[in-house]
């Protein structure tokens, strides 16, 4: 019995361990910016490291007077139209290619995936040019429609995914319920499939929020992103070290609140009875 | 009146042609039973009629008018899918009038129409319930409810019972029945399983490999089955088959010799009629009897006791053999007993598995 009762100690013991240094591994790095964001620029580099001092919050105010706030108005646009064009084209395309079936279906899901395969090197080139041809370079919507070459296949897979798991009956029932197609989607389909809709826009949302490469070619200085704009700090004659942090900690505000938002959709089991 | 017709319909899939022109006529109020073995096309049928496949060929009518094109929500079709189909996210209420609210109808009517559907078929407590928190039977009674919403020209049922245990079966089975009786509507039900068949319908339509083979009402496909396919697909236990050969003829009086048994005389429609080549008798034409008054002797393999009767299970020269007996027979495996038919009941089948001879109304 006591054997039995120290084993379960020692093994809850060992998880807790094993737990602290997991969660401290991902948690450090972000303590390290919220604290070096309260520094003053020295305080921030000094060694060895300051854990006692008399915090400054001059850094998140100097956000709003050094013109941050565009950054992250562009960031936000960019993210929210790539979530709202991937998922516009995004579900009756997935939708069409679960429904309908031939060998353009086959032809067409696989070039999609294949989208994805592609190094993006490959598209930044001919989008930079086609984007300068069409007076598009430097805006947020050249950002945006960057980003949806690569999340709208992406958001297509997982929803055909998704799709499929939903019986066929159930569209047939609407159908003879007298639904049309559009209808069977959108009063059927979207909401069975809430919970995968919320996950791809989470994903959408936080790749587009996060992105930097494409933002950072497509862009010159009207249309920055947040990521683009921090990296820019880090220049050769300064290293605003608090300011870079206290900006770093502001933007994951926004991919925190959407994930918030979004996740309350993703409840499990609302499939559950449809089919026995 | 004619309620739905169909015309020659013809269906491939691919290379495979799986109804292979099938014609058929529903009376107003008439309860058909497409029954078949599975993969002889009843489902595809029935969706065809429903509108969610479009025949190759062929011609579809509801009373006078041509529906062949006709989408599926313009039919006025209510139908019942073997899996139910009821929207997951949806109240009780909700997905029975999914088509009222289709159709605009108000919120208020909606709900006066499910209260009256729900009363008949005893939802009334349920109908805020979301689908997951129905069992099975109480599922399959608002896929019904779903289906009577709408005052549908005809019902259609896709196997509707096969998720449901025994018990409920057969407590559904009267349940629609009923429900016909009471609306009487039109229905097309599918179903594998020949008791459904026997007892639901006003006429059995039974189908093999995209074909009918016969149709009419249970009891004239149980007496008078056109070919063997239909003798030993309608009734349980199966219609005994055993082969024979005519070993002398006297115009239409036959003696027919099987495996290990002593001649048999049957009478013949006619002089001209072929030999049979094998005779079916129906476990209830069938007796376990004292030596010397049977015709084959066999070993009990093992004895059935369902209560009611007793099913011997006999193992003779000619083949297995089922003989229904009263339920106080005594019978143990590994007993030698003999065989004995009633005769006059006995179905003679050609070389083709043709009927040979017909019963009258008995």
């Amino acid at each position: 019995m006591s054997g039995y009762a120290g084993q379960s100690i020692w093994k809850s013991l060992g998880r807790a361990a094993f737990l602290s240094v997991a969660v401290s591994f991902v948690l450090f790095p972000i303590l390290w910016l919220a604290l070096g964001s309260v520094k003053t620029r020295n305080g921030a580099l000094a060694v060895p490291p300051e854990f006692i001092f008399q915090p400054d919050f001059t850094a998140y105010t100097r956000i709003f007077t050094q013109g941050f706030l565009g950054s992250f108005q562009t960031s936000l646009t960019i993210a929210l139209t790539n979530v709202v064009l991937t998922m516009v084209l995004g579900v009756p395309a997935a939708y069409a290619l679960t429904r309908m079936t031939g060998k353009v279906q086959e032809n067409l899901s696989f070039w999609l995936l294949s989208v994805r395969m592609a190094p993006l090197f490959a598209v930044i080139i001919p989008l930079y040019v086609l984007f300068r041809g069409i007076g598009l370079l430097d805006t947020p919507i050249a950002v945006a429609l960057a980003h949806l070459t690569l999340t709208l296949p992406m958001a297509i897979w997982m929803l055909v995914t998704y799709f499929r798991s939903i019986p066929i009956d159930l569209d047939q029932a609407a159908l003879l319920d007298g639904a049309t197609r559009l209808q069977v989607l959108w009063i059927v389909i979207l909401p069975i499939a809430r919970p995968m809709l919320a996950s791809v826009g989470i994903i959408v949302f936080i790749f587009s929020w996060n992105e930097f490469l494409l933002a950072f070619i497509l862009t010159s200085r009207d249309a920055q992103t947040v990521p683009v704009a921090v990296a820019s700090m880090a220049g050769t004659m300064s290293f605003d070290w608090p300011l870079i942090a206290a900006v770093s900690i502001v933007s994951m505000i926004p991919a925190l609140l959407f994930v918030g938002v979004a996740q309350r959709h993703i409840v499990s089991g609302l499939g559950a009875g449809a089919v026995k | 009146m004619v309620a739905i017709r169909l015309q020659d319909i013809r269906k491939s899939y691919g290379p495979v042609e799986v109804i292979k022109g099938v014609s058929f006529e529903a009376e107003q109020g008439e309860f058909v039973v497409f029954v078949g073995p599975s993969g002889c096309g009843k489902s595809t049928i029935l969706r065809m009629i429903a509108g969610l496949e479009k025949p190759d060929s062929g011609e579809i009518y509801f009373g006078d008018d041509r529906y062949t094109d006709v989408p599926p929500g313009k039919r006025e079709i209510g139908m019942v899918f073997q899996s139910y189909a009821l929207y997951p996210h949806m109240s009780v209420a909700d997905n029975m009038t999914v088509s009222l609210r289709l159709a605009g109808v108000p919120k208020t009517d909606r709900r006066k129409r499910a209260v009256e559907v729900a009363r008949m078929l005893k939802l009334d407590e349920l109908l805020d319930r979301k689908p997951a928190e129905l069992s099975g039977g109480q599922r399959q009674r608002v896929a019904i409810g779903r289906a009577i919403v709408r005052d549908p020209k005809a019902f259609l049922f896709d196997e509707p019972l096969s998720n449901l245990d025994a018990a409920l079966r057969v407590e559904t089975r009267l349940e629609i029945s009923r429900l016909h009786q009471q609306i009487n509507t039109t229905m097309i039900y599918v179903t594998h399983d020949q008791t459904e068949a026997m007892t639901m319908a006003d006429r059995i339509v039974l189908l093999d490999a995209g074909q009918v083979v016969q149709q009419g009402t249970p009891l004239e496909l149980y007496r008078n089955p056109a070919n063997l396919f239909v003798a030993t697909f309608l009734g349980s236990p199966k219609m005994n088959v055993l082969d024979v050969a005519a070993v002398s003829r006297d115009g239409t009086t036959a003696q027919l010799t099987m495996a290990g048994a002593s001649h048999v005389s049957v009478t013949l429609p006619s002089p001209e009629t072929a030999d049979p080549k094998s005779i079916g008798v129906r476990p209830e034409d069938t007796r376990i009897v004292p030596e010397g008054e049977g015709v084959l002797s066999g070993t009990i393999i093992s004895a059935e006791h369902l209560g009611s009767e007793v099913l011997v299970h006999t193992e003779t020269a000619a083949g297995q053999i089922i003989a229904k007996m009263p339920p106080d027979f005594s019978a143990h495996a590994g007993d030698t007993v003999w065989v004995g038919f009633n005769v006059a009941r006995a179905h003679l089948f050609d070389a083709d598995g043709l009927t040979i001879n017909n019963h009258a109304r008995q």
